[in-house]
């Protein structure tokens, strides 16, 4: 679906000093279809990899692929953010229209669809993130979960064959979060769409293909939810953590108590609890 | 006398208009000196709204909001004042950041309160190192940082006025695990350090159990409950039903319970977890 290869990049701070190189020689292949997680330190580079997935950003050098479609090709913009659909870490970045609804609507719309359909689009997204009733508030006012949920249902209205999230759920409630996830999950499952999800709960990693630990603009970490969180040392040493039920599965091997499988979720770690107690 | 003090606090956005919102209702409730008191409720619940009544940034339609016994209204013109006794940091840290740099933002409270520009910079370093802000950050524009970045620094600025009520709202939204941890034992350290009055917003049960000494669940800008966190997750339907939950580690023994082992109630972090599974392997408890 995309192949980053070998990319450079770095942010100036100003125009005189030198500037600070974030990736060197950084090289990714994100499978259709596949649900991926990126997690990181704060300022290891996950919102800006996710910029470069869509063409927002461009490596200085080495090229960012989208279906075969160079990033760095003018003439692939707008297909390339037809493809792959970005939603922000900071959703005032991304609501655009004064009314809810047609905030949703104004990616359909950019894509040419006709109004049935983009109504129908609109009303399933507003649905998928229940912000049904707040259709025709005005985005300004909304709180901080309920501008995170018009976010991200702007992109679902979009229907990109990839959805990038830059922590979608860091201000939804504890439902609101799961749903969220839920959803990303069945559009995954149900409709092949490939996901790319940045976040901090180590929890939304556990369930995912594949998880990508960045560490100062470089793969640290790369494989399965079960492969990565079996790496407790460099996970703690790079300022991250292991979901809870695994954390809970070494404070019990503290306590003499070793459990056969390393539990990613509760409902593993409940499972094995079961078996092992009288 | 409790340090702050919300009497029958209501806020209505838009009144009269077809989108009014009756965003805090008749809300009552005291923080005592030295208290850790978390928030939690629902996406759109009212948390923020009252968060902001409580440092004078909204204004009340009705009820009153007493920091120290003094009523913040009383005399409009004064309400400046409570605001650097009682200080928020936002949700969102973009709506905090706005100067040149990280280290003036960090200044610009102190430096509103008169302070001596030796004061001012002991106070910007301070703040920056206990939010764990490295130093080679500060000179840069606070727009040119990453998101949790951003928050550390938004944090830091409040801090540094060293208010005696400090209001976060959803301060660890966005940070790493780390980096969560670093603000929660900060929180913490300032709390004891400064004998401040603590409250903050969050939507992770987890932050909420590891420091609140009491929580305040808001649903459709209304109090439901406002008692100890064990008490407050011994509710677990209740919390559900709200669009809210319980910690993991509560979770968990729930779902041993459920399996009909003899599990104890009232637990709510991952240590007391183990330490509870640990006694049930050596007594046996499945008889329950
Ligand atoms: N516009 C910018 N100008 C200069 N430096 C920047 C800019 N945006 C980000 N940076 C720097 O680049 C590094 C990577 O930032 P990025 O936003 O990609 O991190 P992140 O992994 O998304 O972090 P977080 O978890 O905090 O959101 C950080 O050190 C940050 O300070
Ligand atoms: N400026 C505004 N004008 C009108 N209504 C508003 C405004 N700000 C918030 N609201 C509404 O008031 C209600 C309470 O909002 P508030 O921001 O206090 O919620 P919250 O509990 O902080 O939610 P979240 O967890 O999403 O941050 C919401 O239904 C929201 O839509
Ligand atoms: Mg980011
Ligand atoms: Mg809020």
């Amino acid at each position: 679906m995309i192949h980053i290869e070998d990319i450079y990049f770095s942010y100036s701070v100003e125009e005189d000093s030198e500037p600070i190189p974030l990736f060197e020689g950084l090289s990714l292949t994100i499978e259709q279809g596949s649900f991926t997680t990126i997690l990181g330190h704060n300022g290891s580079g996950k919102s800006t990899l996710s910029r470069m997935l869509n063409g927002m950003l461009l490596p200085e050098q080495g090229r960012v692929l989208v279906q075969g479609m160079d990033t760095a090709d003018e003439q692939n913009q707008l297909n390339i953010r037809k493809t792959v659909g970005l939603v922000f870490q900071n959703p005032d970045n991304q609501i655009v229209s004064s009314i809810v609804e047609e905030d949703v609507a104004f990616g359909p719309e950019n894509l040419g669809l006709a109004p049935d359909k983009i109504r129908r689009r609109v009303d399933q997204a507003l649905a998928a993130v229940d912000m049904t009733e707040y259709a025709t508030h005005s985005t300004a006012r909304l709180s901080g979960g309920q501008k995170q949920r018009i976010a991200i249902a702007g992109m679902l209205a979009m229907h990109p064959k990839c959805l990038v999230l830059d922590e979608p759920t860091a201000m939804l409630d504890p439902k609101g979060r799961r749903e969220v996830l839920d959803t990303v999950r069945r559009l995954n499952k149900e409709q092949g769409m490939t996901v790319v999800l940045i976040t901090h709960y180590m929890e939304e990693a556990a369930t995912a293909d594949r998880c990508i630990v960045m560490e100062q603009g470089k793969i640290l970490l790369d494989g399965t939810p079960h492969q990565v969180f079996s790496h407790r040392k460099e996970l703690e040493q790079t300022g991250l953590t292991m979901p809870a039920a695994c954390q809970l599965a070494f404070l019990l091997e503290d306590r003499g108590i070793t459990l056969p499988a390393l539990p990613l979720t509760e409902q593993e770690c409940i499972t094995a609890l079961e078996n092992l107690l009288p | 006398m409790p340090i702050l003090s919300a009497q029958h606090l209501n806020f209505i956005y838009g009144k009269g208009t077809p989108y009014e919102k009756h965003a805090v209702h008749d809300i009552s409730f005291s923080v005592e000196p030295g208290e850790i008191v978390g928030i939690i409720g629902h996406t759109g619940s009212g948390k923020s709204t009252l968060m902001q009544l409580l440092n004078g940034l909204l204004k009340p339609m009705n009820g009153t909001v007493t920091v120290d016994g003094q009523d913040i209204w009383q005399n409009p013109k004064t309400i400046r004042k409570y605001r650097f006794q009682v200080g928020l940091v936002f949700q969102y840290p973009e709506y905090q950041l706005f100067d040149e740099t990280v280290e003036k933002d960090i200044a610009f409270g102190p430096k509103n309160m008169g302070l001596t520009e030796e004061e001012i910079g002991e106070r910007v370093l301070r703040a920056a190192e206990l939010v764990d802000l490295p130093p080679h950050l500060l000179p840069k524009s606070p727009f040119d940082l990453s998101g949790g970045e951003k928050r550390r620094a938004a944090i830091a600025g409040v801090i540094a006025m060293e208010p005696k009520v400090l209001i976060l709202d959803e301060p660890t939204a966005g940070l790493d695990p780390k980096g969560r941890q670093t603000i929660l034992e900060m929180i913490k350290a300032y709390n004891q350090k400064t004998g401040a009055a603590v409250l903050f917003v969050s939507h992770n049960m987890e932050d909420v159990a590891a420091l609140a000494h009491r929580v305040l669940v808001l649903s459709g800008g209304k109090e439901v409950l406002f008692d100890t966190p064990d008490k407050v997750f011994a509710q677990s339907e209740t919390l559900q039903n709200l669009s809210l939950d319980v910690p993991v580690a509560t979770r968990i023994m729930l779902g041993l319970k459920q399996k009909g082992f003899a599990v104890k109630d009232g637990i709510y972090t991952l240590e007391a977890a183990a330490d509870e599974i640990a006694r049930l392997k050596k007594e046996g408890g499945a008889n329950a």
